[in-house]
């Protein structure tokens, strides 16, 4: 009795120190769930106040640039090398586009107390490791050392922002991508129907005498009417060598007791803010820089 | 009846032989990888020797007595540019010796950087500074390189060790490669911290 009530304490202080742990795959990246949002905050560090502004600066970076972040707010992480730790999150989270590896990864860990960026092989040149360095010791090292995170996260995420819209990056296959290629199957199905018609009415506009082109409608004629079943005879002329053929035309029409609609039904809700963004796999080489304070 | 079991033959012997082109082609795509990830390795090496001229020049700046740190930083660079290894048949002796000039590097840089604890003017210097940025981030990046190098070079390994591929490994020649050792503490990389 004694026993397990030992080892249920046990595990409940293993479960309650190894939840303040975290490992790479512990952090959800948020913005799958939201495309606005980039910062994950689990221990609630930041305040929502500076979560937002983050995340409003790193929107407007992926807009104009494509470059990709996550931003990771922990405690004490596992393992505790940061430079280890956001190398293994970054590309366990696959943070920029495969193509272009313009990821970047920003952790903060105030247990080990440091600060780390992880740049993609695609933004090493925009964002070289001296220049990380320098936005760390200038904008947040200062404010980290008074334990002011949000604060030092704000103005870090705002002079990366800068030096990001400076930089005249830009990544070709940025957003638009994906929609680019929706763009050109759309347009094939497009064009496969509109061939399958201009077919289709060649077909039916060719003189079965001279083979041109040319068979214009002259009359129309309804034969029948029943039951939902119109039969028609519609009679051509050909305008080139002046033959007269006729067709027989069955269509269906509504007799009006099949259904009643109720007008279109607009289902699904809407709301709950932005749809999930996406990570596309990009790889990470060692770039950037950390510091502690 | 003859004829039903010739062809069963036959078509048995064209199994094995597109297997044994199937397992051919997966090895020279893995050895390709391996020698990829090679060059990925020397690249970030080289970017570390490259690194080394302007660090010293730097330092010499303010602090011109310490000449045998000096000399030991550019002597462990010659040495170790001097070496080459092809990953097409390196030998695990050869990535030895490799590993233990590059490793001499990393020693002699780490007395370079330590200098600066005695220069404060130097450590504050900005030029300086953004050096020893860029030596932790290439030090970062061979780190990488050097386990996707180990990754690449197991996957390989393990795949021309499996029984049935090793006999076509052996038909066609493929050798273990080596792999980086995990650093002793004497030798660990210089980790440069402010």
């Amino acid at each position: 009795m004694k026993k397990t009530l030992v080892s249920v304490i046990l595990i409940l202080l293993y479960g309650f120190i190894s939840a303040k742990v975290y490992k790479p795959a512990d952090i959800t990246p948020v913005h799958l769930q939201d495309r606005d949002r980039y910062t994950s905050n689990p221990d609630g560090i930041l305040s929502d106040q500076a979560v937002t502004r983050i995340d409003a600066a790193f929107r407007t970076v992926e807009d104009s640039t494509g470059v990709q972040t996550l931003v990771a707010v922990v405690g004490d992480i596992d393992p505790d090398d940061c430079f280890e730790f956001t190398h293994q999150l970054a590309e366990k989270v696959g943070v920029g586009r495969s193509s272009s590896n313009n990821g970047l990864v920003i952790m903060l860990s105030t247990g080990e107390r440091c600060v780390q960026f992880a740049t993609g092989y695609g933004i090493e040149g925009v964002l070289p490791d001296a220049i990380c360095k320098r936005v760390q010791e200038r904008y947040m090292n200062p404010h980290f050392a008074n334990d002011e995170w949000d604060e030092g996260m704000i103005a870090g995420a705002e002079a990366l922002k800068e030096i990001l819209l400076k930089g005249e990056y830009y990544d070709d296959d940025g957003d638009d991508s994906d929609a680019t290629g929706v763009l050109y199957v759309f347009l094939g199905i497009m064009l496969l129907i509109i061939g399958l018609v201009v077919a289709v009415y060649r077909k039916s506009r060719k003189c079965p005498k001279c083979g041109k082109i040319a068979l214009k409608q002259v009359s129309i004629s309804t034969i029948s009417k029943h039951n939902g079943v119109k039969k028609e005879l519609l009679t051509f002329k050909c305008s080139h060598c002046g033959f007269i053929t006729s067709r027989n035309r069955t269509s269906y029409y509504s007799t009006g007791t099949g259904s009643h609609g109720s007008g279109p039904h607009i289902g699904g809700s809407f709301g709950g803010g932005g749809f999930g963004g996406s990570y596309g796999g990009g790889h990470f080489g060692g770039g950037g820089a950390g510091s502690r304070f | 009846m003859k004829k039903k079991s010739t062809w069963i033959i036959i078509a048995a012997i064209a199994v094995i032989v597109i297997w044994a082109i199937k397992v051919n082609n997966s090895m020279v795509t893995m050895e390709e990888n391996v020698s990829k990830s090679w060059a990925n390795v020397e690249n970030v090496y080289q970017r570390r020797a490259d690194l080394i001229p302007n660090l010293v020049n730097t330092v010499k700046g303010y602090a011109q007595h310490e000449t045998s740190t000096f000399e030991a930083v550019v002597n462990a660079r010659a040495k170790a540019t001097s070496i080459t290894v092809n990953p097409e048949n390196m030998t695990a002796d050869q990535l030895k010796e490799f590993q233990k000039a590059q490793n001499e590097i990393g020693g002699a840089l780490g007395r370079l950087i330590a200098i600066s604890e005695s220069y404060p003017e130097l450590k504050a210097n900005e030029n300086f500074k953004e050096l020893q940025a860029q030596l932790e981030g290439t030090e970062n990046r061979i780190a990488v390189e050097r386990k996707n190098f180990n990754d690449e070079a197991s996957k390989f390994n393990t795949y021309i060790r499996k029984f049935p591929q090793s006999i076509i490994a052996g038909m066609r020649g493929f050798e273990k490669k080596p792999y980086f050792e995990a650093e002793e503490g004497a030798n660990k990389a210089p980790t440069v911290q402010f």
